[in-house]
């Protein structure tokens, strides 16, 4: 540990704002905390970077909100579409983990407290530095977080671009951590050592003492008698924690676990036909017209823009080879809907605009504004067998809400990739 | 004196402080240029530093001030058992919940959230008061049971 942030008996840390009186603050702790979030943070980040790679950003701008990444994007690939649940695994892990490290977030914040009010504030160049980034650590872990949350409750109170803002968001917070875990590391796994787990979980209030106060800069110097056990307070944490996890998961999991999640966006039932499943944007929210979607609706089908190789009627689609797959509709807000979608494959769509083997395809859509009217999907993405242009679902016509006449189904994608009031396809061989 | 010692003289620290800030600041820095390009960068910018804001002189505070004034901070040693704890955890959890879901829970994203899902979001507050009040419940359930084991093995 650098001597200049030693502050021991000698240099007491107290704060203008007066003493830290909390028996239970020390380098255990904290540490304690620390080795949760340093797991669960890097899952995070993973699944998140990943979720934007599923989103193809690649194919063109049409699927990509943050053109000008640069190097942020190296690690892009071509999202698979096997397994069919992989997008749905990959978003329920980010954002049920992201809602349940928010408790230890919190804790961590508390157990660290003193050292904001530091006092001189600075003390050394490098101190100035450090401090500097951990704002940028604290401000980008709060900020990551609040705008997830704010994103999948629906409450768009930002002014910015939730997915620019998230993404560059979080590599900033990701630079941060790296540094802060390097440095931090062998303080850390000191920490761990300094008390035995297994001993603390043994240890009722009553024989719970404050930590010796030498070496420690977290301990307070006139601690108050303790009024929880460390051990307690662990488990308020990992209860908060767990009681998080019961009220989100179910939104990803489904099946009975849905309705038990009460406070998930996305916990509830609509009923029990075949199109009472989460909608994603009402047909009248995005001002999809009666007249546009009834008899008179036809599917174009092109290789190239503005020249179109045919001309669908629904039935004229309903006569093709259908075929059928259960395959889920997962959210970039982490909720997830397994289903059955019967329609004409993709493919075979390829085929009849006379271009079997495509690189890229655009699909569009009777939405005019808002996000993802339309979307680029890749060559993988179309020759999988199980990807539909989606006619039915659970036997029945698709609802309005769930994009009647026509709508995309592909295994793994984004669920905004799955564009609904399909028609128009056009199959290129190059970005346009 | 060496070199070294006279950079960790002037600097405060070591060279893998030096190393880890340098990176630190590339990876973080070059992403704060590409959102400083964007035209919302301001916003980005208020809010990033709000969030720290928010939660230490807003929430943090909060929550002592909470704590303290309930009195759960101080402990009788001579007391014959700690209900405070069983009113700080369903308290925690309950206040935990309505912060991670309050734009549900109050209702603040209203009107876009039942455009967009097509359900009322006006059934979040209710089923918040339920869950507190069960949390409280089994809480207050689980210190009886103590309580009178306590007194039986007495």
């Amino acid at each position: 540990m650098p001597k200049d942030e030693h502050t021991g008996p000698d240099s007491p840390t107290t704060s203008p704002l007066g003493r830290w009186r909390s028996p239970l603050r020390g380098l255990w702790l904290t540490s304690v905390l620390s080795v949760v979030l340093l797991g669960g943070m890097v899952i995070v980040f993973a699944t998140g970077l990943f979720s934007y790679a599923a989103y193809n950003p690649q194919l063109g701008t049409l699927n990509d909100f943050t053109p000008d990444k640069g190097i942020l994007g190296f690690y892009l690939f071509n999202w698979p579409t096997e397994p069919s649940w992989l997008y749905r695994l990959n978003e329920g892990v980010h954002v049920t983990l992201g809602i349940i490290l928010i408790p230890i977030v919190l804790a961590k914040l508390w157990s660290v407290i003193p050292k904001l009010f530091v006092w001189p504030p600075v003390k050394s160049a490098s101190q100035a530095v450090e401090r500097f980034t951990l704002l940028l650590l604290v401000g980008g872990v709060l900020f990551e977080i609040i705008t997830g949350l704010l994103d999948i409750q629906y409450w768009y109170v930002f002014p910015f671009s939730f997915y620019g803002a998230h993404f560059y968001g979080a590599w900033v917070t990701i630079g941060a951590f790296v540094a802060h875990v390097v440095l931090k590391l062998p303080r850390m796994v000191a920490g761990l050592r300094s008390r035995s787990l297994s001993h603390e979980l043994r240890t009722p209030l009553a024989r719970t003492e404050p930590g010796p106060f030498t070496d420690d800069e977290l301990v307070a110097e006139e601690p108050d008698s303790p009024s929880i056990s460390r051990r307690g307070l662990l488990g308020l944490v990992g209860g908060g924690s767990a009681a998080l996890f019961f009220l989100t998961a179910g939104q990803t999991i489904g099946g009975p676990f849905r309705s038990l999640s009460v406070l998930a966006p996305r916990g509830r039932n609509y009923g029990s036909g075949p199109n009472d499943f989460a909608i994603n944007k009402t047909a009248a929210y995005r001002r999809i017209k009666a007249s546009d979607t009834g008899s008179s609706w036809r599917l174009t089908v092109a290789s190239q823009a503005g020249e179109a190789a045919a001309t669908l009627s629904r039935d004229d689609l309903l006569a093709m080879e259908l075929h059928t797959y259960q395959l889920p509709i997962a959210c970039v807000e982490g909720w997830s809907t397994v289903q059955t979608w019967t329609g004409v494959r993709l493919r075979d769509l390829a085929r009849v605009a006379g271009m079997p083997e495509p690189e890229l395809l655009l699909v569009e859509s009777l939405q005019t504004g808002g996000e993802f009217g339309s979307a680029l999907l890749s060559r993988e993405q179309v020759l999988d067998p199980k990807s539909l242009l989606a006619l039915k679902v659970n036997g029945a016509d698709l609802s309005d809400d769930h994009g009647f006449p026509a709508r995309v189904i592909v295994p793994a994608a984004p669920g905004v990739h799955n564009t609904k009031w399909v028609n128009r396809l056009t199959f290129q061989k190059e970005p346009a | 004196m060496s070199a070294l010692a006279r950079v960790r003289a002037h600097y405060g620290a070591g060279p893998l402080h030096a190393l880890s800030m340098a990176a630190c600041l590339a990876i973080s820095g070059f992403a704060a240029l590409k959102i400083g390009s964007q035209s919302y960068a301001l916003g980005v910018g208020v809010w990033f530093v709000g969030s720290a804001v928010a939660h230490d002189f807003i929430l943090f505070p909060l929550y002592t001030v909470i704590d303290r004034l309930t009195g759960a901070r101080r402990r009788d040693r001579s007391a014959p058992s700690g209900w405070k704890n069983y009113v700080r955890a369903p308290a925690a959890i309950s206040g935990l919940a309505l912060v991670v879901y309050a734009p549900l829970i109050l209702g603040f994203a209203g009107s876009t959230y039942e455009d967009i899902t097509a359900l009322p979001v006006s059934v979040y507050l209710g089923r918040w008061l339920l869950l507190t009040g069960l949390l409280f419940a089994v809480s207050g359930a689980v210190y009886a049971v103590r309580v009178g084991v306590a007194g039986l093995s007495r």
